[in-house]
């Protein structure tokens, strides 16, 4: 590719990139500016959450540039956020561009987590947008001594109404120029960044992008090769590092035999602080050679449960929360029948396709890294402290990575590369191996939860109880890189999170208690943490209590729902699917080789959305093969349904591999799955057809679908296995062996 | 040592050990980024690129091995101006999320379409089941290589 493609890929309006500009013969040199732009924009910026200016700016040549920590993941947000400030503004969407995650220049928006980007991120920026618009049609009105309310804007050109002579531009009343003015943040403290607030309208209909299926900024770019990664960051002086791991999780580092590795060429350093342990080299396959040869003893440690499932049910839980409504106990006393049944779901991994990678330029009592991280400002906190160095004397520059679902909530990539920078003094790049991710990411940790249902002699449930337990889904947060683990010096962890509880259904009494158990794994949330866990067992219960009051799985759930979306969401889908209510026996055919069935599932609360699906199940192999899945998901407004119907399939999908395929296994040291063989993901064969119900709700603010297809997977998949052959998975992921073993006892 | 390597359609000359393979080759020495590493293994096929027009993993193959071969990578195969089909049809589907894989994707359809110009959609999925995808994107995926099939065949 050539330099010039390069440049006129990153001028393309909305959505240029910030980041891997100025291309050469040496390749990409990066900083943090966009080339072209020129002296268009204000030079001096603030990116304080309480100035205008941190968020928005307008340049002499019109374009429209906002800052936002928020960053994409490979979803489409650089797009869908582009539409809704273009919209805001009453502005082109090829005149806006996109600053995304670099500490500098972008306020601090905290995590890009929990599907939130187009809610809880997208909510400053529309404000700030608004704000903007109504101090630039003031800015018109003041100068032609007409009130604001006259006025009109359409491609940033203001006009009086019914006066075709009198025009100017954003860009002529404030281009290059500083707003100057304040806005109100709230910081709910909840590391999601802050809510602005302020006095101009914001559009609640007529939009011009909004809603239409506007094509990706970034694919063209991608599909070219163009498309400048974290992994293609090359900054001049940088030499490569890779890292050699202890053999298992809380073993010593007791020793390094540097003479083994005195032949490898290109080798710069061993670098060693406490039990991290890292090679230096100048070319990449030289450091990789270095790291396979380093000699290096390390104490035995056998910390890992045998059995992670009866470890969970004897653990002392860290902390333990109940919610209770009405009196159980007593309802299940009066019980026409009592239901109770146990469910078991995985460790797994995120399992990005490319393993983490980032670069860092720790030198002079400053630090520069270049990382794919989804939460920058963590990773720029956690590496100030890890390094001693003062916040500001660090600067994150956020360029997108490989897809990572929740691992990215903490690069660990940019904690190696920061500590071996510093121990060569020049800007190293890290990326581990496929082993090295496989093994060592912050895995989503593994559930048990109990179930125990009460119905009445109508089939109604009187009585509902769900008891869990689960290591936090936040162990592996900020604060705790492996490496920083390793040197051990970090402060540790106390944040719990993904604890199995929710749903969305009203009973009379209802308990829930949820055990946050110790750390097995270092664990990260994986796209729906808890609620996939959850789902499943809730979603499965309750396909087993319509069956136990022989219902159908759709007309017991909806006797049981009062929240709205949730009721026209399931509506929807069983429209769609051409779901035909029948009381529940499953379809037994013992004597057919192939069976088929259909199973339902709904979200949880925030994750609302449902799904059909329709397998088929070998019942002499055990394979089971989902043939068609009907999704309907509601999310507000809709931005960009092209952009929702991708989230929603490709949620889908990962859901349906990790309930299919995926378990890490491990011995009493570590994960003993460490790579694809080992730990297979779904693959062309077994894809299903997939129709999606994209539910507008033109009058409520948009939010996220990255999780609500992933939530629903594990129980539709279930119950329609049952449905087929009357057998039930309790247990994800649903293997041949296990299906089979199952079948035998059906 | 001095290798000599054609890679899309340019002769290049590099210093490297023979035993490297060709994906450090590709990505750190000709900075043609498009190529990824995903595991080393040949388990992904993020690395693939073609030689003599046949799909490779090029992250275990030795750049001894391919000297004197035709290279190409997805850079070799259009730019954003001209875009191969296979491309184009990779854009107007909107066949990519993070992308990463799509690099490997678009050059084994390129292979796997000049063996199969007229493929079933069965033969487009066994025919990519060796690439892996995270984001689940591959329904557009097959939609792409299925539109690219029907554009490479129209005169």
């Amino acid at each position: 590719m050539s330099a010039i493609a390069r440049r006129e890929f990153l001028k393309q309006g909305a959505g240029a990139l910030i980041v891997g500009v100025g291309a050469s013969k040496t390749g990409w040199r990066l900083f943090a500016a966009v080339e072209g732009a020129g002296d268009a924009r204000p030079a001096a910026r603030s990116v304080s959450w309480d100035q205008l200016d941190s968020w928005i700016a307008i340049g002499t040549d019109g374009k429209v540039t906002v800052y936002t920590g928020r960053v994409d993941m490979g979803t489409g947000v650089r797009t869908s956020f582009a539409q809704v400030i273009a919209d805001e503004l009453d502005v082109t969407f090829q005149s806006v561009d996109i600053v995304m995650g670099d500490t500098d220049l972008t306020p601090d928006q905290g995590k890009t987590t929990a599907s939130n980007n187009s809610g809880r991120g997208q909510q400053p920026l529309i404000r700030a947008a608004a704000e903007a618009r109504q101090i630039l049609l003031r800015m018109a009105g003041d100068q032609w001594k007409i009130a604001p309310e006259r006025l009109t804007v359409q491609d940033g050109v203001i006009r009086v109404q019914g006066e075709a002579s009198r025009r100017i531009s954003y860009s002529e009343l404030i281009g290059g120029k500083r707003f100057g003015a304040k806005i109100e943040a709230k910081d709910p403290g909840d590391n999601w960044g802050p809510l602005l607030s302020g006095s101009a309208p914001v559009k609640s209909g007529n939009f011009r992008y909004v809603g239409q299926s506007l094509p990706r900024v970034d694919v063209a770019a991608k599909v070219t090769g163009t498309f400048p990664y974290v992994h293609n960051v090359r900054v001049p002086g940088m030499v490569h590092g890779r890292t050699v791991r202890p053999p298992a999780i809380g073993a010593r580092l007791l020793g390094v035999d540097e003479s083994s590795v005195r032949n490898v060429p290109g080798l710069i350093k061993v670098v060693r602080h406490g039990d991290f342990l890292g090679v230096v080299a100048q070319r990449e396959e030289q450091a990789i050679a270095a790291a396979r040869q380093l000699k290096a003893t390390w104490s035995e440690s056998q910390q890992l449960p045998v059995d992670e499932f009866e470890w969970m049910r004897s653990a002392k839980p860290l902390k333990t929360n109940t919610i209770n409504t009405g009196d159980v106990d007593a309802a299940l006393a009066r019980a026409a029948k009592v239901v109770k049944a146990t469910y078991k779901l995985p460790v797994q991994n995120h399992a990005m396709i490319g393993p983490s990678c980032a670069v860092a330029d720790v030198r002079d009592g400053q630090a520069t890294f270049w990382s794919g991280s989804q939460w920058i400002q963590g990773n720029r906190r956690d590496l100030a402290q890890m390094l001693g160095l003062p916040v500001e004397k660090v600067h994150g520059i956020w360029v997108e990575g490989s897809g990572s679902y929740g691992r990215l909530i903490c690069d660990d990539a940019v904690a190696d590369a920061a500590l071996l920078s510093q121990a060569v003094g020049k800007p190293v790049r890290v990326q581990w191996t496929r082993q090295e991710e496989h093994v060592w990411e912050p895995k989503s940790p593994p559930a048990l939860i109990d179930m125990q249902a009460g119905l009445d002699a109508d089939g109604k449930v009187i009585a509902f109880s769900l008891e869990g337990w689960s290591p936090s889904h936040s162990t592996g947060e900020a604060g705790n890189t492996l490496a920083w683990r390793l040197v051990g010096t970090n402060p540790g962890h106390d944040r719990l999170s993904g604890g199995p509880g929710g749903h969305l259904y009203s009973f009379a009494s209802d308990r829930r208690v949820t055990h946050y158990l110790p750390e097995i794994f270092r664990a990260c949330t994986l796209r729906g943490p808890g609620d996939y866990q959850t789902d499943f067992a809730v979603e499965s219960f309750i396909d087993e209590l319509a069956f136990a009051a022989k219902a159908d799985p759709v007309e017991f759930r909806l006797r049981h729902l009062k929240d709205a979306d949730s009721t026209m969401v399931l509506r929807a889908l069983a429209k769609q699917a051409g779901w035909q209510p029948q009381p529940y026996p499953p379809k037994i055919n013992p004597t057919g080789r192939l069976v088929s069935g259909r199973g339902v599932c709904h979200g949880t609360p925030g994750k609302v959305a449902a799904v059909a699906v329709d397998v088929e199940v070998n019942r002499d192999t055990g394979k089971v093969r989902v043939r068609k899945a009907t999704i309907a998901a509601v999310c507000g407004r809709i931005i960009n349904p092209d952009s929702m119907k991708h989230q929603l399939e490709g949620a889908f999908l990962q859901g349906l591999s990790r309930c299919l395929l995926e378990e890490v296994k491990f011995d009493r040291a570590q994960a003993t799955s460490t790579n694809w063989r080992s730990y297979p993901i779904l693959t062309f064969a077994d894809i299903p057809q997939i129709e999606t119900i994209l539910i507008d709700q033109p009058g409520v603010d948009s939010s996220g679908v990255g999780e609500v297809g992933s939530v629903p997977t594990g129980a539709a998949i279930a119950n329609a296995i049952f449905d087929a052959t009357g057998a039930r998975l309790r247990e994800i992921p649903f293997s041949p062996e296990r299906v089979k073993a199952s079948l035998a006892q059906a | 040592m001095t290798i000599e390597l054609r890679v899309n359609g340019r002769t290049h000359s590099v210093d490297v050990d023979p035993g490297t393979p060709l994906l450090y080759v590709l990505r750190n020495d000709l900075e043609l980024d498009a190529v990824k590493f995903g595991c080393g293994l040949a388990q992904c096929g993020a690395c693939t690129v073609l030689v003599q027009g046949q799909a490779t993993r090029s992250c275990v193959t030795a750049v001894s091995s391919v000297i004197g071969k035709e290279i190409t990578t997805l850079e070799g195969l259009g730019t954003s101006e001209h875009m191969h089909p296979i491309q184009e049809a990779f854009r107007r589907e909107q066949a990519a999320q993070c992308g990463y894989c799509i690099s490997g994707m678009i050059m084994n359809a390129k292979a796997f379409l000049d063996h199969v110009p007229q493929p079933t959609e069965a033969q487009i999925r066994a025919g990519l089941s060796g690439i892996l995808c995270r984001c689940g994107t591959h329904l557009e995926i097959v939609r792409a290589v299925q539109r690219a099939a029907g554009n490479l065949r129209k005169p």
